[in-house]
């Protein structure tokens, strides 16, 4: 028996209504008499359950209904049909006790005050949601080590990189300890270690407080390492709803060779080997079915010089823009 | 003279692009004048004269405190305090345009839009409320008036462009700003005429710049300044002009060295 | 209750150490600020060295009036100052923020900016005030005292619950178009006509400043209270009023919400 799913989405759907305009001074005067709207559907029907303590990730492309999915779980929109059930509450009720255990980090938007330190803003949700000064201390400086943030804290906000100014968003977002963290694009326009020390930090804080987490990101190495289940969504509609590793074997069944020799190689040999997707000379790269990887690797030592080999699972980007491309 | 032209037009442009703001220097000015009428109508009621004004005098006054604050008292600095502390001002210098002559047009559109506005928006409340209005005796005073009222608006130029360098050296110049132009607004009569002042406030205002700019070009329409009191309001005047013009070009000089010193 | 006075005191002191970062820059608002009401000071008390009353009434009485409208308007500065900045959260996605967080949105946006400045321009208000009414009240009985008095505050506090609807209203406005916020400095700029006892404009005027744009109901009839001169009748109309405008205003704010939330950013 399952527990009880910690969010539950039932054939959610999401329209807009946009006023079209019609072009020049007419079509604006004309507006202003009888307003034309049509209805844009942002999501369609899409269901899905995230167990407690689950991180997933969300995947699609801009537009796809990533970012009014999320806005439609934190309670900021109203779905136009369908359910949704976050640890038992509708959240656009904003209901006190599901807002107490909520939160939501934005990619490029703070609730941090600009102009001081965000040690302020920790204050005022302490306030907010009522942590007592016992346990605020204790979170505070344990997500500070963890984040290594301490001294970032005594700055004005303005004054941070924006690397340092998500480690404090984030840190602020979660000193309520959530049960429910919606992380949409955290890592955008941070540079690799940062990225990488985020990343750390979530997979911990998953693990440490049992948190379900969701997490949108154009960033394959966030969903790579963080995600063990992925959702992936495009015009609204999910596409693939299950583990990363499973989408692997289904959409990639090759798996990814570089190979340098220390003559030139014969590429028409390699080609019957496997799909060669470049070549320069001595080295090239080339596509095999996974199946036969350790027939050919055998064929390949057999018959070329090699200097240097490796096998790879094709990049993610890739095995996602597949699942695109075959249900687009 | 083309780049000004288009400077020029381009923020008459801006200017009812932004109307919401423009729409709101327009009601305050109203309402003061709504407010100040009311009140002097009911300070006048029964009498002639107050303070050596006739009913006509003060009525026109009141009217003319709206005309002047739209054409003396309007200005783009506030945009130019944006500017120096964005750094958007280095875009400006870079450009072959002398960027005092681009405030100049963007002041000048600012004036042209405000004074259309609240000559309309007078020209109704007289005839509404038929509210009696003071017209000069001698041809001359229009004259006079236009020359006072010419110096008027170099003086509020120079001064609020004096104001806005400080900008140079501050992020935090909005603030004292806001209480210069209060004191300004009060001490060169645009509430209320300074006559009603006590003697003594009277005396030191009348050799500060500020009552320059409002109260005595309405006071030389009213043809109640007159003879040496005229020429010696005018030499006030020309005196601080003078000595704002020296005043602006260092503190320009010193500020834009200040900013550069700064990296921008 | 108590969390939301906690979240109140934590506002208000992080306003106060915004302002003070910009000491200079609060230093010139204040400084601004004092200088009006000096300068307002001054002419009601000069121009009755020129004549013996206004609109009948004597320099303690205007003076009153003009007090009491920046009483009103002070407070409901301090209260409701961040409503001024709702366009300004909506477009930069604050009000997402507040929206998600378990405290009232409303109070959020009306609590984000505690000017701390104006608790300091109550100090000169508040003494004045206290300086003009034992001159006013000088002749009255024991029982009169107590009633105007009494009435004085109530009505001050409606006063406080007519601009709170009117920022409301405003407030719901930008929510509903996004684009509105200018509104509100008109609001501004009107409620500046009930820094004079309103007997002194046209009746029409008089008319729209009560029911059309309550302003008279404001900060206008405290004083007269007070003075006595206020009617049974309208003493009711100013209960009666506010609170219609009370519950048109949170109705619209729920609405304006509720739009908000269906339709895309």
């Amino acid at each position: 028996m399952n527990p009880a799913p910690a969010i539950r989405v039932r054939n959610l759907s999401k329209t807009f209504q946009v006023p079209v305009k019609a072009p020049g001074m007419r079509g604006a005067f004309r507006a202003l008499f009888k307003k034309e709207n049509r209805i844009v559907p942002a999501v369609q029907d899409i269901s899905f359950d995230i167990a407690p303590g689950e991180l997933v990730g969300f995947l699609g492309p801009n537009g796809a209904g990533k970012t009014t999915t999320l806005k439609v779980l934190s309670g900021l929109l109203y779905p136009t049909s369908g359910e949704v059930e976050i640890l038992g509450f509708a959240p656009w009720k904003r209901e006190k006790d599901f807002q107490m255990n909520f939160s939501m980090v934005m990619g490029q938007r703070t609730q941090l005050w600009w102009d001081l330190p965000a040690r302020e803003t920790f204050v005022l949700n302490q306030k907010i949601f009522e942590i007592s000064d016992k346990d605020f201390r204790e979170r505070r400086a344990r997500i500070t080590e963890l984040l290594d943030i301490g001294d970032l804290l005594e700055v004005p906000v303005k004054k941070l990189s924006l690397g340092e100014r998500m480690k404090a968003e984030l840190a602020c977002a979660i000193l309520h300890y959530p049960k429910i963290l919606l992380l949409d694009e955290p890592t955008l326009g941070l540079d690799l270690v940062m990225q990488k020390k985020l990343r750390n930090f979530i997979r911990d804080y998953n693990r440490e407080t049992g948190s379900t987490i969701l997490l949108t990101s154009h960033n394959m190495a966030d969903v790579e390492e963080l995600c063990k289940r992925v959702i992936i969504i495009d015009g609204g509609r999910i596409l693939y709803d299950g583990d990363l590793s499973k989408i692997v074997e289904r959409y990639a069944p090759d798996k990814l060779v570089t190979l340098t020799s220390s003559v030139p190689l014969d590429i028409a040999g390699l080609k019957a080997l496997g799909k060669v997707i470049s070549h320069n000379g001595s080295s090239a790269e080339l596509e095999i079915p996974r199946k036969d990887v350790s027939r050919v690797m055998g064929l390949l030592l057999a018959q070329v010089p090699v200097v240097d080999l490796s096998i790879e699972e094709l990049p993610i980007e890739e095995i996602i823009r597949r699942v695109f491309l075959e249900n687009g | 003279m083309g780049k000004y032209w288009a400077a020029f037009s381009l923020s008459i442009q801006q200017e009812l692009y932004y109307r919401a703001s423009f729409l709101m220097e327009r009601a305050r000015s109203i309402t003061v004048i709504i407010a100040f009428y009311a009140f002097w109508s009911a300070v006048f009621q029964g009498r002639d004269t107050l303070l050596g004004y006739t009913r006509s005098q003060m009525f026109t006054y009141i009217l003319g405190m709206n005309v002047l604050r739209a054409l003396v008292f309007s200005d783009k600095t506030w945009e130019l305090m944006h500017e120096i502390n964005t750094g958007k001002i280095s875009s400006y210098l870079m450009r072959p345009i002398s960027y005092v002559g681009f405030c100049l047009s963007r002041d000048a559109a600012d004036k042209a839009t405000q004074l259309v506005s609240s000559i309309l928006e007078v020209a109704l409340a007289a005839w509404l409320l038929k509210i009696p209005l003071y017209w000069p005796a001698h041809p001359a005073t229009f004259a006079v008036f236009g020359l006072t009222l010419a110096l008027a608006i170099v003086l509020y130029f120079l001064m609020s462009y004096i104001v806005a360098t400080f900008a140079f050296w501050t992020s935090e110049s909005a603030g004292p700003r806001f209480c210069f132009e209060l004191f300004l607004e009060f001490s060169s009569g645009a509430f209320f005429p300074l006559d009603v002042l006590p003697r003594i406030f009277q005396s030191v205002f009348s050799f500060l710049p500020f009552a320059s700019l409002l109260y005595f070009p309405l006071n030389v329409f009213l043809e109640r300044i007159t003879g040496p009191l005229l020429a010696r309001g005018l030499g006030v005047q020309v005196f601080w002009a003078v000595l704002f013009v020296w005043a602006a070009r260092r503190l320009w000089e010193r500020g834009l060295k200040a900013y550069s010193a700064d990296g921008g | 209750m108590k969390r939301y006075w906690q979240v109140w005191k934590r506002l208000a002191v992080m306003a106060f150490l915004m302002q003070f970062t910009n000491r200079w820059s609060s230093l010139g608002w204040l400084g601004g600020k004092f200088v009006r009401l000096a300068f307002f000071i001054l002419f009601i008390v000069s121009i009755f060295r020129h004549v013996p009353s206004v609109a009948g009434y004597s320099l303690e009485a205007v003076a009153l009036f003009f007090l009491t409208f920046n009483l009103v308007d002070i407070i409901a500065q301090i209260l409701i100052r961040g409503i001024y900045m709702v366009g300004r959260d909506i477009r930069e996605g604050d009000m997402d923020f507040y929206l998600i967080q378990p405290v009232n949105a409303l109070f959020r946006v009306c609590s984000n900016l505690v000017d701390f400045l104006d608790f300091l321009m109550l100090i000169p208000v508040v003494g004045l005030i206290l300086w003009v009414f034992p001159r006013i009240l000088a002749g009255y009985s024991g029982e009169a005292l107590l009633m105007n008095g009494l009435l004085y505050v109530l009505l001050c506090a409606n006063g406080l619950v007519i601009a709170f609807s009117i920022h409301v209203l405003v407030a719901a406005l930008t929510l509903r178009t996004q684009q509105m916020e200018e509104t509100i400095w008109m609001y501004r700029d009107l409620v500046n006509l009930g820094r004079f006892p309103v007997d002194i404009y046209t009746p029409f005027l008089q008319v729209i400043l009560t029911f059309v744009f309550p302003i008279a109901v404001m900060v206008s009839y405290p004083s007269k209270a007070l003075l006595g001169l206020l009617s049974p009748q309208k003493i009711v109309l100013a209960f009666a009023l506010s609170a219609a405008l009370l519950a048109v205003a949170l109705e619209s704010w729920k609405r304006a919400l509720k739009h908000y939330s269906s339709v895309s950013s």
